[in-house]
C-alpha cells in the first residue's frame, strides 16, 4: 500500500503515537518551537511513511508578528534522526529508507528549530501498483490527456485518453488493448512506445514529457514490469482533496510550497503533491511549479491556485499586500464599505477619495437609469445641501422608469430575447415588456426566477415562455439556467467531467432532469410554441451511460416527484432555498458587477471554487442580506450604488492605480452601446428613427435585438444579439470602428449639422452669451461646468473661426460651425464615452 | 333578443356618380377569388343608445352599397348624401348594452360582419391627435372613448381623480374585431408610472387628487383603420369569472363574483390576471340572462357548449359582461380549491388548484356505469391548459384513505385544427367508463398555472350519462390556391351569382353518436335552394351545396344550417354556428389567421354579374341505377367567361367516390357526360346527393358597367373640347383631362385578370336500387 492508513492503527503506529504525545503537550497539528512551525496537513501530528513509494511534503513557516506567515521550507536546514531511517531533500519533501521511528528536525539559518515524529514502515515493499489512482494522474500531470493533444475528442496521432483523466477505464483500455497492446512491452518495460515517446527517445510531437530519473518515469516502468495491472474492484478512489495551507498573505515576490492530500474512499490519505497540476487564475500574479510551489510576483492583489488531481480540485489563494500605511478611510455607510475597507485594511491599500457630487450624480445615473442626467436633475441636485441626497438621488432614480427600462435592456439579452423573424415581434415585445414590468414593480427575484424557469403558457397569457423559445432542448434549458441563475458554466459536463469543477456527467443530466417534461406545442401564433408541463416522471438519460436520472439540484440528492408535479417548480425551490449556495451568489455578484464594472468573481458566471471571489467575506454578507430582504432587487442597488466604496473617485492614488481585484477606486469604463447612443441624441438634440416603434424612443428602451441591424452605431459599440445568456456577449471594447463612427461618420455628422441640432440652436441663440451657451454644453456632455481654461480655450477658438467672416451672414455660419465643433469634439472625448 | 334578418336589397340604378369611380380607383383589391364585398373597419366602433352618429367604413368592393345590415334589425342606416362608405346609423332608445353584427350591402353581395358595441352612455371620440403628452386629450370618468391606435405612437390622454377611487382603465378591441392589441400605462402628472398591462385593463388607485396620465398603444406598435378601441376609465364593477362559471337555464343561481369594484365585496386569496388578489361578492343570478346567448362569442371550441353573457348591476353602474356558460343542470360551485363529495350526476364548479392542492370531485359509482366527463374553462375564454385524473379509494384496514391512479382523462373529442377554423380546445370532453364499484374522486388541474402565486381560473366539471349528442359549425369551402406556394386566408362570404354553386364546409363533434347525420339548409332567402346531405356514420365533415338559380335577383338573408340524427329512437336536431375569417392574411406561416363566430350568419345573391360557368345535371329527378353497375350523368355547361384550358371535374359527395374517375371538361362544350361506376365506387343502395367539383382558372371581368360609363363620359368629354369655345377651351381640356385619366382607371379594373375558382356543379341525386338476383340454379 502507497497510502498512510489512520486506521486501524498497527500496533507499531500505536507505539509511535503514543511517542509522539508522550513527547509533550502539543499545539493540535503540529510540533513546533516558538517562532517555526512543520506542517503538512491541518490535524496531522506526526509523518508516516508507509512502503517504497511513500513520500510526504512538508513545510517550515515562521509566524510573524503581524500575524503573516513567511515559508521557510527551502531556506531551512532538514535532518532525519536516526539518519538511515529516510530522507528530507532540500524542498521538503521526505521520502524512506528504512522502517523504524524517530523524528525529523528542522533548523533555520538563525538557529530555531522545530522537529515532528517520524515512522517508517515496510520501506521495502513497493505494494500493487492501481492504474487509476497512480498512473493516470501522470498523464493528467504531464499534459498528456489535455484537450490539446491526447485529451481531444478524437485523440492525437491514433492515441487517445478520457480528457483530464476523468475515464480511466477507457485509457486503461486504450493505453493497454488498443493497436493489439503496440504501447507497452512487458518484456522490456524500458522500451515501451509510451516512455520511448514521452521521454522523446523516439520522435514525439508533443516532445519530451517526461524524465528518465523521474519518479513518473520510474513508476511507470514499475507498473509496466507488474504487468500493467488495472487495479482490485475494491480498490479505494479518490473522494476529495485538500490543499494546504488554503490561503496565505505573501510578500510581493513572495513564495509558499503548496502541500495536497488525497482522501481516498477507505479513509486513507496520501500526498498527492507531485502528482497534483497547479494552476493560477492571473498568471500576471503568480506562477507555479511541478513541485508544488507558488512564486508572486511583485503586483498586489488576490491570486488563486487551483489545484487539480484525478478529477478532484482545491484551491489556495494567496494574498499579496501593498503594504501601505491606510491612515484615513471614507466614512462607511455600509457593510459593504466595511468588508471592502477591511481588506483595503489588510492588503495595505489605501483608497481614492470619494468623488465630487457631480461626478456622483453622472455615475449613478448612468448606471441606474441608463442614460446621462438632465440638466434640471444637475441643478436640483447641485443647489440640494443635505446629507442624504445621493441616497435620495439612488431612490428617486429607482423609483423611474428608466431604472426598469436599463435593466429590463440588460436582462432581455441575458434571457435571449431574441427576434429571428418578424413573426417572433409579439413574443419579444411582451417578453420585454413583462421583464420591464417585473422590475419596475420590483418583483422579488426568486419569484422572478420560478416565473421564467417555470413558465408554461403561450406568450399572450404569460410573456415569460418566449425564453423556452430560444433555449429549446434540455441542454440549452439547463445550462441557460445553470450560467444565468446559478453563476455555473456546466456545458463540459455535458460531455465529460468539469475540467475545474466537481460537476460530473451524472450532475449535469440530473439537473436537466428538471426540464425532462418541458414540452412545446404549436401555439396560436406562427413562430410561437406554447409551453406545458407533460404529465410525467421526470427523468433525464445520461448520455455517457444510459442510465435514467431523477432531478436533483446541483450537489444535492434526487429527488422523487409525482407524475403530476411540474419538476421546474421543485428546481425553483432548490434554487431559491436560503441556503442555496448558488443563487444569491450569482445574482448579487452579477450586480456588483454592474456596478463595479468587476466581479467580485469575474467573470460573473463562471463561479466556482477555483475561481474564488476577491473578497468571499463580502460575497456572503451581500448574499446573505440579499436573501434577508426578500430577493429586493432595489434593494440591492441601492446598498450598492450608496456605498462609500461605489463613490470612491475613479483618479487613482500612488497606491491603487494597479489594484484591479480591491475596488480602491472606481474603475472607469466605457457607456454601453446604447447608453451612448442616447447620450449622443441627448447631445446633439436628435431623435432616434428605429423602425416600427416611435420616433424617440431611447435605444436602452428597445425590445430586442432586431433593431441592431438597422444602427450600425449600435453594432459596432457592441449590442448584444440576446444569443445567449452570458454578459460577455456584450462587447464593452474599444475599438478603431468606434472611434472613426464618432469621428466621422455621415450619420453623426448629418445629424450634428441639421438645423434642428443642438449646435444649430445654440449658434441661433441671441438670449445667452458664449460663456453661458459653452456652460451648457459641458453640463449636457460631461454633467460638469466648465473650468476656467476650457471656458477660455473654447471661447479662443471661436473667435478665430468668426474672426475673418467677412459678413453677417458668414459670421453666422461661421458661428455655427464653431459650435458644431465643440459639439464634435466634446462627444469624441473619453470624458463623454466613459462612466468614470 | 334580435329577430331573424330577411331584408332584400335593391341595387339601383348603374350609374350612381362619378364620385363613386373616384373611390373605386383606389381600391387595390386582392383577386384570388370571385370578388365578394368585404369590409375591414368601422368606425367608430360604439354608439349610444337613443343616438343617431355617423360610421365610417373601409373594405373592398363596397361598390354601389344600398345600406348596412345589421345582426339587430332595430338598428337602422341610410348612406351619407355626398360622402363615400359614410353612414348615418340611427340607434334606438331601448337597445341594450352588448354587440351587434354590421354588415354592408354592395354590388357584390352581403359582407363579412364587423361588430358595433352599443353602450350604456355617451361615447365620445379621440380625434387621434394625442400622440405626444404634450396633445394629452383631456378624457371624463365612466365615458367611452371611440378611437384608433397609430402605428409606430403612443396615444395619451389626461384625467382627474380623487385619492382612493378605484379606477379600472378597460380596452375593448379584440370584442370589436379590432386588430388593436392593447397596452396600457398609468402614470402621475410628474411622470411617474403608477401601472402598466398588456392586457387591456389596468387598474389604479390614486394616491392623491390630482391629474394623471394614461398612455395606450399597440403591443407591437401598430396602427391603422383596422386598429379601433373603445376606452373607459371606470369607477364602476369589474368582472373577471364567477364560480360557478355557468348558469342553469329557468333557476336562481347561486354564485361567487370576482373581480373589482363589487360593493359589498370582501378581499379574496385568488389573484386575478393582473397578479392583485381579487374582491369576492356572493350573489344570485338568474338562469333566464338578459343578454342574448349569441352576444358573447367564445373561442370556436364554445359551439360545443352554449354560453352567454352577463353584467352585473351595481350602485356604481354596470359591469363589463363576463361569459357564462349555459346547462340544464342543477349547478353548485365553492369558491376555493377543494375536492367536493358529489352524488353523479353533478355540475361543480370550483377555481383550478395551485400547486399541491387538489380541486375536483368525490363521489361513488358503479362498475360499468358510462358517464361524460366536461370540462368548462377555455372555451368560456380562460387560457387554461385542463388536466384531469381519475382516482379510486382505498381504505386500509386501519382505516387509513389512500387514493390510487385509474386513468388519466384525455380529450377524448374529434376537433378540427383547419387553419382557418380551429376548434382545438383544451377544455376536456371526454367518456368515462367505471372500472369497479368504489369511491373515485377526479382531480382536475391547469398545466399552465400550476404554481403557488399566478393568477386562478374557474372551471366547470360536469359529470353526467353519456348521452348521444351532436354539434355542427360551417365555414365557406376555401378557394383553390393560385399557386403551390401561395400561403394566403381571404375573408370568405357566402354570396353567390346567380346560376353559382358554392360549398360550405360542415363539420361535427360527436358525443357517443355512432349514427348518419343529415345536414340541411332551412329558410333559405329567395333564388337560393340546397339539397340534404349525410354524413355517415363515423365521420366529421361534410360538405352542403348552395345554388343560386339562374334568374335570382339580388337578396340577403338567413342563413340556417341544421343537422338530424337519429339517437335513442328519437330525432336529435342541433342547429350549426357559422364562422367568418376576421382579416386576409397575405401568409399563414407569418400571421395567424383569425376567426370568429358571426351574429345572425346570411346568406346573399350578388344580382350583377352571372357566375362564371354553371354546370348541372340534365335532368332534376333522381336518377335511378342499379347497384353495381355504371351510370352515366349527361351535364350541360353554360359558359360565360372565357377559362384557361380544359380543367377536371370529380364525382364527390360521398367518401366512396374517392375512387372514382375524373371527367375532363372543355369550357367551350355546352354539355358532358359523367361516368360514376358504382361496382368501383361500392355506392350502397338508397339515395346519394352527389356533385362534381374541381378547381379552373377563369378569365374574370367585372365593372363593365362602370367601363361604360368612363366610355360615355370621355366621349362626351372629347366631343366638348373639340367643340369648346376659346373662354371654355383651357376648362374643356382640363375635364377632357379628367375623364381621361377614369377611363384609363377603368380599363385597368375592367381588365381580365386570372382568378383560381372552384367549380361544383348544381347537386343531383342517384337512386341506387338492388341488382336483379341472378336465377337460381336449378
Amino acid at each position: 500500500m502507497l497510502f498512510s492508513t489512520l486506521n486501524p492503527l498497527p500496533s507499531l503506529r500505536r507505539a509511535f503515537l503514543a511517542l509522539a504525545i508522550s513527547m509533550g503537550a502539543l499545539p493540535a497539528w503540529c510540533v513546533a518551537s516558538e517562532a517555526l512551525l512543520l506542517q503538512f496537513r491541518p490535524g496531522a501530528t506526526n509523518v508516516l511513511l508507509h512502503g517504497k513509494d511513500a513520500a510526504q511534503q512538508l513545510l517550515a513557516t515562521a509566524p510573524k508578528a503581524d500575524g503573516s506567515e513567511v515559508d521557510l521550507t527551502r531556506t531551512i536546514a532538514w535532518k532525519v534522526e536516526p539518519a538511515n531511517l529516510a530522507v528530507v531533500d532540500s524542498s521538503g519533501r521526505v521520502t524512506p529508507l528504512a522502517n523504524g521511528q524517530g523524528s525529523i528536525i528542522a533548523t533555520t539559518p538563525e538557529g530555531q528549530s522545530a522537529s515532528l515524529p517520524l515512522l517508517v514502515e515496510k520501506a521495502e515493499i513497493s505494494p500493487p501498483i492501481n492504474f487509476a489512482n497512480q498512473i493516470v494522474p501522470i498523464f493528467t500531470k504531464n499534459g498528456c490527456s489535455g484537450g490539446g493533444c491526447h485529451g481531444k475528442a478524437a485523440g492525437q496521432n491514433g492515441f487517445r485518453l478520457s480528457l483530464l483523466g476523468f475515464e480511466p477505464a477507457e485509457d486503461y483500455e486504450h493505453l493497454v488493448k488498443e493497436a493489439r497492446g503496440r504501447r507497452l512491452f512487458p518484456a522490456a518495460p524500458e522500451r515501451s512506445l509510451l516512455l520511448t515517446k514521452g521521454t522523446a527517445t523516439l520522435p514525439h510531437g508533443g516532445g519530451k514529457r517526461l524524465e528518465t530519473e523521474s519518479d513518473d518515469y520510474r513508476l511507470l516502468i514499475r507498473w509496466i514490469t507488474q504487468g500493467m495491472p488495472y487495479g482490485q474492484p475494491n480498490d479505494p478512489v479518490v473522494t476529495k482533496i485538500e490543499v494546504f495551507p488554503t490561503e496565505r498573505t505573501l510578500p510581493l515576490n513572495g513564495e509558499q510550497q503548496l502541500v495536497v492530500t488525497a482522501y481516498y474512499s477507505d479513509g486513507s490519505l496520501e500526498d498527492v503533491t507531485r502528482g497534483a497540476l497547479f494552476e493560477p487564475n492571473d498568471k500576471d500574479m503568480a506562477k507555479t511549479d511541478s513541485l508544488g510551489r507558488v512564486k508572486v510576483f511583485d503586483q498586489p492583489g488576490e491570486v488563486a491556485v487551483m489545484v487539480r488531481y484525478q478529477g478532484k480540485v482545491s484551491v489556495f489563494r494567496g494574498t499579496v499586500p501593498l503594504g501601505a500605511p491606510v491612515a484615513t478611510l471614507p466614512p462607511a455607510h455600509n457593510f459593504v464599505d466595511e468588508l471592502v475597507f477591511k481588506q483595503l485594511k489588510k492588503v495595505g491599500m489605501p483608497p481614492s477619495d470619494v468623488c465630487d457630487d457631480l461626478t456622483f450624480l453622472r455615475r449613478v445615473t448612468v448606471d441606474i437609469a441608463g442614460r446621462t442626467p438632465t440638466d434640471q436633475e444637475l441643478e436640483a441636485f447641485r443647489k440640494d445641501t443635505a446629507q442624504d441626497k445621493r441616497d435620495r438621488t439612488i431612490e428617486r432614480l429607482l423609483a423611474s422608469g428608466d431604472y426598469a427600462d436599463y435593466f429590463a435592456n440588460k436582462w432581455s439579452a441575458l434571457l435571449r430575447n431574441k427576434r429571428t423573424d418578424g413573426k417572433q415581434a409579439h413574443g419579444t415585445f411582451a417578453f420585454h415588456d413583462w421583464i420591464r414590468q417585473s422590475l419596475a414593480d420590483n418583483k422579488p427575484y426568486d419569484r422572478f426566477m420560478r416565473e421564467i424557469v417555470g413558465a408554461s403558457g403561450d406568450v399572450d397569457e404569460n410573456p415569460p415562455v418566449a425564453w423556452y423559445r430560444q433555449v429549446r432542448t434540455t441542454q440549452n434549458q439547463l445550462e441557460d439556467t445553470a450560467q444565468l441563475f446559478l453563476g455555473l458554466r456546466l456545458q463540459c459536463a455535458q460531455c465529460h467531467h468539469h475540467p475545474y469543477e466537481k460537476w460530473s456527467q451524472a450532475d449535469y443530466w440530473s439537473f436537466g432532469a428538471f426540464f425532462s417534461q418541458v414540452s412545446y406545442k404549436k401555439g396560436e401564433r406562427p413562430g410561437e410554441d406554447t409551453i406545458v408541463h407533460r404529465r410525467g416522471v421526470a427523468q433525464a438519460t445520461n448520455k455517457k451511460n444510459g442510465q435514467a436520472m431523477k432531478p436533483a439540484g446541483l450537489g444535492e440528492t434526487p429527488l422523487a416527484l409525482a407524475a403530476d408535479e411540474d419538476p421546474r417548480q421543485s428546481l425553483a425551490d432548490w434554487m431559491s432555498r436560503p441556503d442555496n449556495r448558488f443563487f444569491a451568489r450569482a445574482l448579487v455578484n452579477r450586480y456588483w458587477k454592474h456596478f463595479f464594472n468587476r466581479g467580485l468573481v469575474d467573470p460573473e458566471d463562471d463561479m466556482r471554487d477555483t475561481n474564488p471571489a476577491t473578497n468571499p467575506e463580502l460575497l456572503d454578507a451581500l448574499a446573505a442580506n440579499f436573501v434577508k430582504s426578500g430577493y429586493d432587487l432595489k434593494w440591492l442597488v441601492s446598498t450598492l450604488a450608496s456605498s462609500s466604496v461605489y463613490q470612491l473617485s475613479s483618479t487613482p492614488n500612488q497606491y491603487n492605480a494597479r489594484d484591479r481585484h480591491h475596488f480602491a477606486r472606481y474603475y472607469p469604463r466605457r457607456l454601453a452601446a446604447e447608453v451612448l447612443y442616447d447620450a449622443v441624441n441627448t447631445m446633439l438634440l436628435s431623435q432616434s428613427k428605429f423602425d416600427g416603434v416611435p420616433a424617440g424612443t431611447r435605444a436602452v428602451s428597445l425590445p430586442d435585438n432586431s433593431f441592431n441591424a438597422g444602427s450600425y452605431f449600435l453594432t459596432v459599440f457592441g449590442r448584444p444579439e440576446s444569443s445567449s445568456a452570458c454578459e460577455c456577449e456584450r462587447s464593452m471594447d474599444a475599438s478603431l470602428s468606434q472611434s472613426l463612427h464618432l469621428l466621422n461618420a455621415k450619420d453623426i455628422q448629418e445629424r450634428l449639422a441639421s438645423d434642428s441640432s443642438r449646435a444649430s440652436r445654440l449658434a441661433a441663440d441671441t438670449q445667452q452669451n458664449e460663456e453661458a451657451k459653452l456652460r451648457q454644453l459641458y453640463r449636457v456632455a460631461f454633467s460638469r461646468d466648465p473650468q476656467a481654461g476650457e471656458v477660455q480655450f473654447a471661447l479662443d477658438y471661436m473667435g478665430r473661426k468668426t474672426k475673418s467672416a467677412k459678413d453677417d451672414a458668414a459670421k453666422t455660419k461661421a458661428r455655427r460651425e464653431a459650435y458644431e465643433d465643440m459639439v464634435w469634439a466634446l462627444l469624441n472625448t473619453k470624458e463623454f464615452l466613459f462612466n468614470h | 333578443m334580435a329577430k331573424p334578418l330577411v331584408k332584400r336589397v335593391f341595387i339601383p340604378p348603374l350609374i350612381r356618380g362619378l364620385f363613386v369611380l373616384a373611390w373605386l380607383l383606389l381600391a387595390t383589391p386582392i383577386r384570388a377569388q370571385l370578388p365578394t364585398t368585404r369590409l375591414a373597419s368601422i368606425f367608430p366602433p360604439g354608439l349610444s343608445p337613443g343616438t343617431t352618429n355617423e360610421i365610417v367604413v373601409t373594405g373592398e368592393f363596397l361598390d354601389d352599397s344600398t345600406g348596412m345590415l345589421f345582426s339587430d334589425h332595430r338598428l337602422t342606416a341610410t348612406p351619407k348624401p355626398g360622402a363615400v362608405n359614410t353612414y348615418i346609423v340611427t340607434v334606438p332608445g331601448d337597445l341594450k348594452p352588448g354587440t351587434v353584427d354590421l354588415r354592408i350591402a354592395g354590388r357584390f353581395g352581403a359582407s363579412n360582419p364587423r361588430a358595433l358595441a352599443i353602450g350604456d352612455g355617451p361615447e365620445l371620440i379621440a380625434p387621434g391627435s394625442n400622440t405626444s403628452l404634450s396633445n394629452a386629450l383631456d378624457i371624463p370618468l365612466n365615458k367611452v372613448i371611440n378611437g384608433k391606435a397609430a402605428a409606430a405612437a403612443d396615444h395619451w390622454f389626461h384625467f382627474s381623480a380623487k385619492a382612493g377611487q378605484p379606477l379600472i382603465a378597460r380596452v375593448e378591441a379584440a370584442s370589436l374585431d379590432s386588430r388593436l392589441e392593447p397596452v396600457l400605462a398609468f402614470y402621475s402628472s410628474d411622470q411617474r408610472e403608477l401601472g402598466h398591462s398588456r392586457r387591456g385593463l389596468l387598474e389604479l388607485v390614486p394616491p392623491t387628487d390630482g391629474h394623471y396620465v394614461l398612455q395606450l398603444h399597440d403591443g407591437t406598435y401598430k396602427g391603422g383603420d383596422e386598429y379601433t378601441y373603445r376606452l373607459s376609465l371606470s369607477t364602476g364593477p369589474h368582472l373577471e369569472f364567477a364560480i360557478p362559471p355557468a348558469l342553469q337555464i329557468g333557476a336562481t343561481n347561486h354564485g361567487f363574483l370576482f373581480g373589482r369594484n363589487l360593493p359589498g365585496s370582501q378581499r379574496s386569496a385568488v389573484r386575478g390576471i393582473e397578479g392583485g388578489a381579487l374582491e369576492q361578492l356572493e350573489v344570485e343570478i338568474p338562469g333566464t340572462p338578459d343578454a342574448a346567448p349569441e352576444e358573447f362569442l367564445p373561442r370556436f371550441g364554445g359551439y360545443t357548449w352554449k354560453s352567454t353573457s352577463w353584467r352585473f348591476t351595481s350602485i356604481n353602474g354596470l359591469s363589463d359582461p363576463l361569459a357564462l356558460g349555459l346547462t340544464r343542470g342543477r349547478v353548485t360551485g365553492v369558491a376555493t380549491s377543494a375536492v367536493v363529495s358529489v352524488t353523479l350526476p353533478c355540475e361543480q364548479g370550483g377555481l383550478f388548484p395551485h400547486r399541491k392542492e387538489h380541486s375536483g370531485v368525490r363521489f361513488d359509482a358503479k362498475k360499468g356505469e358510462n358517464w361524460r366527463v366536461e370540462l368548462l374553462s377555455d372555451r368560456l375564454g380562460f387560457r387554461t391548459a385542463a388536466g384531469m385524473m381519475l382516482q379510486r379509494l382505498k381504505k386500509s384496514e386501519t382505516g387509513n384513505e389512500t387514493y390510487t391512479d385509474v386513468e388519466e382523462i384525455r380529450d377524448a373529442e374529434k376537433r378540427f385544427e383547419d387553419r382557418d377554423f380551429n376548434t382545438v380546445s383544451r377544455d376536456i370532453s371526454a367518456s368515462l367508463k367505471i372500472p369497479e364499484d368504489g369511491t373515485y374522486r377526479l382531480l382536475v388541474r391547469d398545466y399552465y398555472h400550476s404554481a403557488e402565486e399566478g393568477p386562478q381560473y374557474p372551471y366547470l366539471l360536469r359529470v353526467v350519462p353519456d348521452a348521444p349528442d351532436f354539434h355542427l359549425a360551417v365555414v365557406l369551402a376555401i378557394p383553390p390556391k393560385s399557386q403551390d406556394n401561395d400561403r394566403r386566408y381571404h375573408v370568405l362570404n357566402p354570396v353567390l351569382r346567380p346560376g353559382e354553386t358554392v360549398a360550405l364546409r360542415v363539420y361535427v363533434t360527436r358525443q357517443n353518436l355512432d349514427s348518419d347525420i343529415e345536414v340541411l339548409a332551412t329558410n333559405l332567402p329567395p333564388g337560393i335552394s340546397s339539397t340534404p346531405v349525410r354524413i355517415a356514420s363515423g365521420q366529421n365533415k361534410g360538405t352542403l351545396l348552395l345554388t343560386a338559380a339562374e334568374n335570382a335577383t339580388n337578396v340577403v338573408g338567413p342563413m340556417q344550417i341544421l343537422g338530424r340524427a337519429q339517437a335513442d329512437k328519437a330525432d336529435l336536431i342541433r342547429t350549426a354556428r357559422a364562422a367568418s375569417v376576421l382579416w386576409p392574411v397575405g401568409d399563414y406561416d407569418e400571421e395567424p389567421v383569425t376567426s370568429r363566430w358571426v351574429r345572425q350568419p346570411v346568406l346573399s345573391i350578388a344580382g350583377t354579374e352571372l357566375a362564371p360557368i354553371t354546370i348541372a345535371a340534365e335532368s332534376t329527378s333522381p336518377l335511378e341505377v342499379q347497384a353495381g353497375t355504371r351510370v352515366k350523368v349527361p351535364l350541360r355547361i353554360k359558359k360565360r367567361l372565357d377559362f384557361t384550358g380544359k380543367f377536371k371535374l370529380k364525382p364527390t359527395g360521398e367518401t366512396a367516390l374517392e375512387k372514382s374517375k375524373e371527367l375532363e371538361i372543355d369550357p367551350g362544350s355546352t354539355n358532358a357526360v359523367a361516368e360514376i361506376d358504382l361496382g368501383e365506387t361500392a355506392l350502397g343502395e338508397g339515395l346519394h346527393t352527389l356533385w362534381l367539383q374541381g378547381a379552373a382558372t377563369v378569365k374574370y371581368r367585372s365593372f363593365l358597367d362602370s367601363l361604360a360609363v368612363a366610355e360615355v363620359d370621355l366621349n362626351s368629354a372629347t366631343q366638348a373640347a373639340k367643340d369648346a369655345k376659346p373662354d371654355d377651351k383651357k376648362s374643356a381640356e382640363e375635364r377632357l383631362k379628367a375623364a381621361q385619366e377614369r377611363k384609363k382607371a377603368a380599363d385597368e379594373r375592367a381588365k381580365a385578370r386570372d382568378i383560381p375558382l372552384m367549380i361544383y356543379t348544381e347537386p343531383f341525386v342517384l337512386k341506387v336500387i338492388p341488382a336483379p338476383k341472378a336465377p337460381a340454379k336449378s
